[in-house]
């Protein structure tokens, strides 16, 4: 996993596979599910944005560097 | 006659998949690909004939001197300018900077204003911010008018006796606006205000000759118009320049140094303080003569048909709104646009996976975004083309997009 920030307030997060789309979005389940097809899914909380693609890269927005890194650990253990 | 085939021929990079897809290049506004000449020109350089320059008696360090002194010119001839009047400098950046600090912070004190505009790059806004901090001086901005230009008439209403600096960009990086210089250039002058313009994006793009503009001072990157990173160029009137202290103090930019006092050197040399770089600004002439081997007019000509039917393929889509002029005669090729429900990001990640490149987010123009209300939001994406690139290409464009459409 490579974390990158990007500019205009997002998070790039990169897996060197591909990864489980439905596996990664329940892990968000106070957020709502705003786009899913086969590729990706976004997800939606207020101004928090989520768009999980299944070639293995996951964009936050509106995220804190310390949010981040809590879902980092989390993720990890999927 | 425009062979746009054999132009590609001579940029390696284009050969190269990404995503196993065919690279497409529409990141030009942040930084242009190199031609095979200005790449084998560094290689040359450094295997054949490199050592430092100025001063040095043996062959190699005078052959490198006439070279770097030739890049100059070459330069200079570009913009039609006077030898003497061209400083190599890093980039733009450090061109503003340099005015900023050895000019601005000198000639400047409270009673006096600086005039910039909401679509600059950061670069022309954060050293007025800082001289304005440091002499208390007042930092005004223009907004746009309905075409996403510099509002003229709001800069009329603005400037006063007490404008001492206007500072705008020629073409904007992220609407491709092209901005009436020369008329803001006149009522600057007519109110005694020097004009710096911004031509990073305009430089590469369309035929520039200072001494009809008649600014003050022009600055531009060679990175964005075919040379290498690490060397821009600061066009300075030799008048204004020969009053400005030095910026930074070192080598070569004295006649001669006593214990306690310094004589500087003439210009162009005064403003370029230590060992330069020297290879950089060598191919970066390399950069200039294969833009003018194929003509400015030529460029500027063909980079309007792309623009032209950038727009016209524009139209067909739903989901996507253009952020800047929808008037192909009034804008370069640099487009910025938004998804209903998708940000710029995604979009550019998207495109990617298809072997796109194309710029996300703010563009360092956060002013700009939030003039715009499309901070919040993430900013844009940002195509923007250049000499290399093709209709076939904006077709493929243009395709991916509305598969995005279709599945977003």
């Amino acid at each position: 996993m490579k974390l990158r920030e990007i500019c205009g307030g997002a998070f790039s997060l990169k897996f060197d596979k591909e990864i489980e789309i439905e596996k990664i979005a329940n892990l968000f389940k106070d957020y709502k599910i705003v786009i899913k097809n086969e590729d990706s899914i976004k997800l939606s909380k207020k101004e928090k944005e989520i768009l999980i693609f299944k070639y293995g890269e996951i964009l936050f927005y509106n995220f804190k560097k310390d949010e981040i890194f809590e879902i980092l650990e989390i993720i990890k253990n999927v | 006659m425009f062979d746009v085939e054999k132009i590609r021929e001579e940029f390696p990079v284009l050969k190269r998949k990404i995503n196993n897809k065919k690279l497409i290049y529409f990141d030009n506004a942040a930084s242009t690909q190199k031609p095979k000449a200005v790449i084998e020109k560094i290689k040359e350089i450094y295997e054949n004939c490199y050592a430092n320059i100025h001063r040095g008696i043996h062959t190699l360090s005078q052959e490198l001197s006439d070279e770097y002194e030739n890049a100059r010119k070459i330069v200079a001839n570009f913009v039609n300018s006077n030898f003497e009047e061209i400083i190599f400098t890093r980039n733009t950046t450090e061109s503003i900077n340099l005015i900023a600090y050895s000019y601005a912070l000198k000639n400047l004190n409270k009673n006096d204003e600086i005039i910039i505009s909401v679509m600059e790059h950061h670069s022309n806004i954060l050293p007025w911010q800082f001289v304005s901090k440091k002499v208390g001086c007042k930092l005004t901005y223009v907004s746009l008018n309905k075409d996403y230009k510099i509002n003229v008439e709001e800069f009329k209403e603005k400037i006063n006796r007490n404008t001492k600096v206007v500072s705008i960009t020629h073409i904007s990086n992220v609407l491709g606006s092209i901005n009436d210089i020369e008329e803001i250039i006149k009522i600057s002058h007519e109110n005694e205000a020097i004009v710096i313009i911004d031509a990073a994006q305009s430089a590469p793009h369309t035929k520039i000759d200072v001494k009809k503009l008649d600014a003050d001072f022009l600055v531009f990157s060679s990175h964005k118009m075919l040379g290498p990173t690490g060397i821009g160029i600061l066009y300075g009137k030799k008048d204004i320049l020969e009053e400005m202290e030095p910026f930074l103090f070192g080598g070569d930019m004295i006649k001669d140094v006593d214990f306690y006092s310094a004589i500087w050197n003439d210009l162009p040399w005064k403003f370029e303080a230590g060992t330069p770089n020297i290879v950089d600004a060598i191919a970066f002439a390399e950069a200039v003569k294969f833009l003018e081997n194929i003509g400015m007019e030529n460029i500027e000509k063909y980079l309007n048909e792309l623009t032209k039917y950038f727009l016209d393929r524009f139209s067909e889509l739903r989901k996507f709104k253009l952020v800047g002029s929808r008037n192909y005669k009034n804008r370069a090729p640099i487009f910025s646009f938004i998804h209903d429900y998708l940000k710029s990001h995604e979009i550019a990640k998207l495109l990617d996976l298809e072997g796109i490149a194309v710029r996300s987010g703010y563009h360092c123009a956060h002013p700009l975004m939030k003039y715009l209300n499309l901070f919040e939001s993430g900013g844009t994406v940002r195509a923007s083309l250049y000499l290399y690139n093709t209709k076939e290409e904006i077709s493929y464009f243009f395709d991916i997009l509305k598969k995005i459409e279709n599945n977003y």
